[in-house]
């Protein structure tokens, strides 16, 4: 199920116009819209970029198999000049290095087709699991198929299947690398095995990892397989817009995806504090609303997050109460949300809600049993950048001994390391602080307005995303399997 | 209304999709029409020069993509080379632009009302647009503004203005220094009622308001602290009024004010007050500081160097600091809060930079103090140099020792010597052009260097200029010190706008006295442009109506303004009759619509009579224009003979106005004769007296 849901002015319209405009110009567009910020939040980013990428894909002159290493470079170069526009919107580099890997990967399943990779492991096995996700998504979620079942993408997999995939990684906690001679054979075994994804991944992933490490260095995927066989040099295009096609669903379908989580992570009669106005965090609390009683203690988020907030909060005057939202309530479900109900605010469906100042943190923590934050980016060491003020409450859930727990989709986890995490925080109109007018204050003192917060890992207990819980020591696993081990330098 | 994004998408979808809908078109006036930016401007036009090392214009362009606009009509005249290049060269030429962009360049163009004239000829214009100046400096989004513009237009048939206004504090650092215009705003603060143009210096000026005024809305919001950033969202009816009223210069005190008060037009203009959001307008070089200051301290957000509008590559540090890649800093060297330094540019040791912005490639030597200070590209500081809030443009260089103090400014390519001193009020130039020799006092500095200095100064010794020293201007010496000269045709002094201004300082000023202004103004500017007399028949008439005013002020006014206009003609004693007849003739059609009986007649020969005290061949001239009058049966010989006999102006006999009458003594004496006599021999007998 792909939810309709409207887009800011800037978006639509970029959206609209990257269709029949040339990519570079496009690309043109979409740095101005960058640049004045007329398309912000990291979701919308996503989408812009991802639409983009689809669109300089679908035009450049690299089509052939033995042409990716130039697709490849136009990619990255595409992507140097999108994240130079607004370094702060990390979000950019992870949608392209993860184009970046869609690209990798078609080139490497189609070598193996060929027989050339003679590694044990491939393509092939990757569609299997695909196979087995797609029987296993119709159980449970029938809407939200994906779009290509035989894309041959071992990553596309969606919430049904990944709730199984948390779960198992959850109850094993450490990460067992798996034998990839032993995976190949229970993979070709057993293929309705909703586990077996999992496993098929790693493995899949792993002979990528190793195929790239050996071939990347001499730039010559299509070149060594010309000398042996009557080599057709296969056009990857299709393949690969098919791949940023899934981004783009799995861009709409995320909210959906960690929403499914909700229930396990929010008990009845809790008071959750909750930092952030995301429709991540809104869907979440809204699935959860679905079976259970709670509380909600919404933090305002002053001054940069403040309307959006109450808007959460604020009982809906253009969107109606999803009819029969009650009596489904006391009949739990495993439905996804419809879209009105993803737009229903937490009042207007009867989740108690309180709005609290963000100086009363430190006064309400005591009361609460955990804390819920949205983010902009999660970084690879488990920290995280978010709104302004979050680390004030992270800090003071920590000493409290609350747990905090942060949902997001997989697509903001960036693999960089923040070394320098000043640079990657946003600072916003100052505006926002103080009215400019009041000359005695703005002539005299210095006034600042960050956006943006950076919270350490140590603070953060555990991530929520559309493929599973993680803890932040263990995110690095996660950005392996989105990411490999190509390392692409787009800053 | 549909959306305008929508719009805009209809139009990124290229030729092939005519958007059903009219473009939203903006027009840009990339040209000030003063000197206040002078000498800089002198080389390089105030839209291209930098502001935290981005090109003003850019902001402006930002702002406008940022409101959804779809064409954009940039009028500029002075340095419309320069203009034109860089906009061919800029990001927005190019097809991925969210808007097209048509640079245009008319001599003729000397103020906003001239671009507004122009634009009406041109049809370019379907819609209502958005007209702003070159120099804006806004975050805030149009497209809500739009649309209560639009809702309103449908309520109102008349609104033919949005205009943005900001309140801002009375001692705002942003505040332009010495310039005040006074809103009256309705109940809801919505409608702009009247607008009146304040001096500094006549703070008791009294306030004129149209007597209808009060009796159509009883509450009324007098406000005095707006900063009026020139962004309107402007009627496609209202270029056809500027070519109606040819006089109008400027776009508020003409303009808003003219329309504001007469009746007649009944049209209504409306302010929208914002409350969130940024904008400001470079007006003078206080105005640019202090805007600079704002886009340092992400006022401005997101136009702020470290967005990089143009190809930059600025980061942002806490404190508001911004540093280009290439920046060569000494270990020892101090960079203090909310300073912006450019790539290529080395900063030597223990030399301290606070709150300065400072351009690319520039080198700043060891021991030197930048407080505040603007520093362009390429500009080379010597050691131990100490430089205040000034202003050093490109390739300037500063020789070591020098000390700078704020208020100065140091133009393009100026060479400072080694251990100079400059007062707070120099401005360096090495340009120097007949013109400015004309309007200005120079004092060349030749240094040892042989390179050549040029003090510029204005020597417009406006009370004007004192009064903005007064309000303590962060730069003093603001040398266009004149702000109702915005709109004139600088260097000319015969300007309607300047006479008016000295009108405007006759302290105690009736209506009647008002409307006589107004006419002479409208009157004489029409005579000098030659319009048809129909149109100043339409204009003089407008103006009575509105003013009430009784035929009697016409009828001075008028003989104000034709005299006014013969004298300044009539360069011999040969031609003076040729310029009356012709002059007389051309107004026929006016004088017959203001005399209707024998008093209107002596009236009106007493106006003028009045007008020739103290002007060259007074006596002459009487004669001529009483004979012409007479020839064109505007007079009879009872009108003439009373005025003769009374023997009293309107404002009694002076010894003047009586050598003034002796002028006509023979005219009236023949017409005397005539009058006893009735002959026939009229021909002859004017033969006589031509002489």
């Amino acid at each position: 199920m792909v939810v309709a849901d409207e887009h800011p002015p800037a978006l639509a319209k970029f959206l609209k116009a990257v269709t029949s405009v040339k990519a570079d110009d496009a690309t043109e567009i979409l740095t101005g819209l960058l640049k004045r910020r007329e398309i912000k939040t990291s979701r919308n980013v996503a989408k812009a970029v991802t639409k983009l990428l689809l669109r300089f894909v679908s035009q450049n002159r690299h089509t052939k198999l033995s042409e990716s290493q130039g697709l490849i470079k136009d990619v990255r170069d595409l992507g140097r000049t999108l994240v130079a526009t607004q370094p702060r919107e990390l979000v950019i580099g992870n949608i392209v290095r993860r184009v970046l890997g869609i690209i990798r990967e078609e080139c490497h399943d189609n070598n193996s087709i060929m027989g050339f990779a003679d590694l044990p492991l491939g393509g092939r096995l990757s569609r299997a699991s695909s196979i087995g996700d797609e029987s296993a998504d119709l159980g449970s979620n029938p809407g939200s198929g994906t779009a290509t079942p035989f894309s041959g993408r071992p990553f596309s997999r969606d919430g049904g299947e990944e709730d199984i995939d948390a779960m198992s990684r959850r109850k094993s906690k450490a990460y067992i690398p798996p034998n990839p001679r032993d995976l190949t054979r229970q993979g070709s075994i057993a293929l309705p095995n909703p586990s077996f994804g999992e496993n098929n991944l790693q493995h899949a992933l792993f002979s990528l990892l190793r195929l790239q490490s050996e071939e990347l260095p001499n730039d010559s995927p299509g070149l060594k397989p010309q000398s042996k066989e009557p080599f057709q040099d296969k056009d990857i295009r299709g393949d690969v817009i098919e791949g940023i096609k899934e981004l783009m669903d799995e861009l709409e379908l995320v909210d959906e995806q960690v929403a499914a989580h909700s229930e396990t992570h929010i008990h009845a009669n809790e008071i959750v504090m909750v930092l952030g106005s995301s429709p991540t965090l809104q869907a979440f609390l809204m699935k959860a609303a679905i079976k259970r009683k709670f509380t909600v203690v919404m933090i305002e988020a002053y001054p940069n997050d403040s309307h959006a907030t109450q808007d959460v909060v604020r009982a809906p005057s253009k969107f109606t109460t999803p009819t029969g939202f009650k009596q489904l309530s006391k009949n739990p479900r495993d439905e996804p949300l419809t879209t009105a109900e993803m737009k229903a605010t937490l009042t207007s469906v009867g989740v108690e809600t309180i709005l609290i100042p963000d100086s009363a943190v430190q006064a309400v923590m005591s009361r609460v049993n955990k804390v819920l934050m949205g983010t902009h980016v999660i970084l690879r060491n488990g920290s995280m950048i978010t709104t302004a003020g979050a680390r004030t409450v992270a800090r003071c859930a920590q000493g409290h001994s609350i747990p905090v727990i942060v949902v997001s989709g997989v697509y903001k986890l960036s693999p960089l390391y923040p070394f320098d995490p000043d640079s990657m925080l946003e600072t916003g109109e100052s505006s926002t602080v103080i009215g400019w007018a009041d000359s005695e204050i703005v002539g005299n003192a210095g006034i600042m307005n960050p956006t943006m917060d950076f919270v350490p890992g140590e603070l953060v207990d555990h991530y929520i995303t559309n493929v599973g819980g993680y803890t932040p020591q263990n995110l690095f696993k996660l950005v392996e399997e989105q990411y490999g081990s190509a390392n692409d330098t787009l800053e | 209304m549909a959306p305008p994004s929508k719009r805009a998408s209809a139009k990124k979808t290229g030729p092939l999709e005519e958007a059903p809908e009219a473009l939203l078109q903006a027009v840009i006036i990339a040209d000030s029409f003063n000197r206040r930016f002078r000498p800089i401007t002198l080389e390089k036009p105030r839209c291209l020069l930098p502001l935290a090392n981005t090109p003003i214009i850019e902001y402006t362009l930002e702002f406008l993509a940022l409101g959804g606009v779809e064409e954009v009509l940039l009028y500029c005249h002075a340095h419309h080379d320069q203009i034109t290049e860089y906009i061919r060269e800029s990001k927005w030429s190019k097809p991925s632009s969210p808007f097209q962009i048509r640079v245009i360049y008319s001599p003729s163009i000397m103020s906003v009302g001239d671009v507004m004239r122009e634009l009406d000829q041109s049809r370019l214009i379907k819609e209502d647009f958005v007209l702003v100046s070159g120099d804006i400096v806004s975050n805030i989004s149009l497209q809500g503004i739009l649309k209560e513009h639009k809702a309103r237009r449908l309520a109102d048939k008349n609104c033919i203005m949005t205009s943005v206004l900001r309140e801002i504090s009375p001692d705002h650092d942003s505040r332009p220094r010495g310039e005040n215009a006074l809103f009256v705003l309705d109940q809801n603060r919505e409608r702009i009622l009247h607008y009146e143009y304040l001096k500094q210096s006549d703070s008791d000026f009294p306030l004129l308001l149209p007597r209808e005024l009060a009796k159509a809305s009883p509450t009324m919001h007098f406000q005095q602290n707006f900063l009026d950033c020139c962004i309107d969202i402007v009627s496609f009816e209202v270029p056809p009024l500027f070519t109606e009223n040819f006089d109008w210069q400027h776009s508020r005190k003409d303009f808003l004010h003219g329309i504001l008060m007469d009746e007649l037009y009944g049209k209504t203009v409306y302010a929208h007050i914002l409350k969130s959001g940024y904008a400001g307008r470079i007006q003078s070089l206080q105005t640019y500081d202090a805007i600079l200051h704002d886009i340092t301290r992400k006022w401005t957000h997101p136009f702020s160097p470290d967005t990089n509008l143009n190809q930059q590559t600025y980061k942002y540090t806490r404190g508001h600091i911004y540093k280009e890649s290439k920046v060569i800093l000494a270990q020892s060297a101090v960079i203090k809060d909310n300073s912006i330094i450019g790539a290529g540019t080395s900063v030597g040791d223990k030399t301290i930079i606070s709150g300065a912005t400072i351009g690319r490639d520039c080198i700043i030597g060891k021991n030197v103090e930048l407080h505040s200070t603007i520093v362009w590209d390429n500009v080379v500081i010597g050691d131990n140099c100490s430089l205040g809030n000034c202003i050093v443009a490109n390739d300037a260089y500063i020789g070591d020792d020098s000390i700078v103090e704020s208020g100065a400014v140091v133009s393009y390519g100026v060479t400072i010597e080694k251990g100079s001193r400059i007062p707070t009020t120099a401005r360096y130039t090495k340009m120097s052009t007949k013109k400015e020799k004309d309007s200005g006092r120079f004092t060349q500095v030749i240094h040892s260097k042989t390179k050549s200095l040029i003090e510029y100064e204005d020597s417009e010794d406006d009370e004007d200029e004192q009064r903005e020293t007064d309000m303590g201007a962060l730069y003093p010496p603001d040398d266009e010190s004149d702000y109702s000269d915005i709109s004139d045709f600088s260097d000319d002094d015969e300007t309607p706008g300047k006479r008016k201004k000295g009108h405007t300082r006759t302290s105690s000023e009736s209506e009647a006295d008002s409307f006589f202004r107004e006419a002479y103004n409208s009157l004489l500017g029409a005579l000098k442009q030659s319009h048809s007399v129909d149109i100043m028949i339409l204009e003089l008439n407008g103006l009575r109506m509105s003013a009430n005013a009784e035929f009697s002020e016409v009828r001075r006014a008028t003989a104000a303004a034709v005299i006014a206009y013969i004298v300044s003609k009539i360069t011999s004693n040969e031609n003076t009759s040729k310029v009356v007849d012709a002059t007389v003739e051309k107004l026929l059609p006016l004088f017959n619509r203001m005399i209707f009986e024998v008093s209107d007649q002596v009236e009106l020969l007493g106006y003028i009579q009045t007008e020739l005290v103290g002007k060259e061949r007074s006596g002459t001239l009487m004669q001529a224009v009483g004979m012409k009058l007479y020839n064109e049966d505007l007079c009879d010989d009872e009108g003439l003979l009373t005025w003769w006999n009374e023997g009293n102006g309107p404002e009694g006999e002076t010894p003047e106005m009586a050598k003034v009458r002796d002028g006509a003594k023979a005219f009236v004496k023949w017409v005397e004769e005539q009058d006893e006599d009735e002959d026939s021999e009229e021909e002859e007998s004017e033969e006589e007296d031509d002489e």
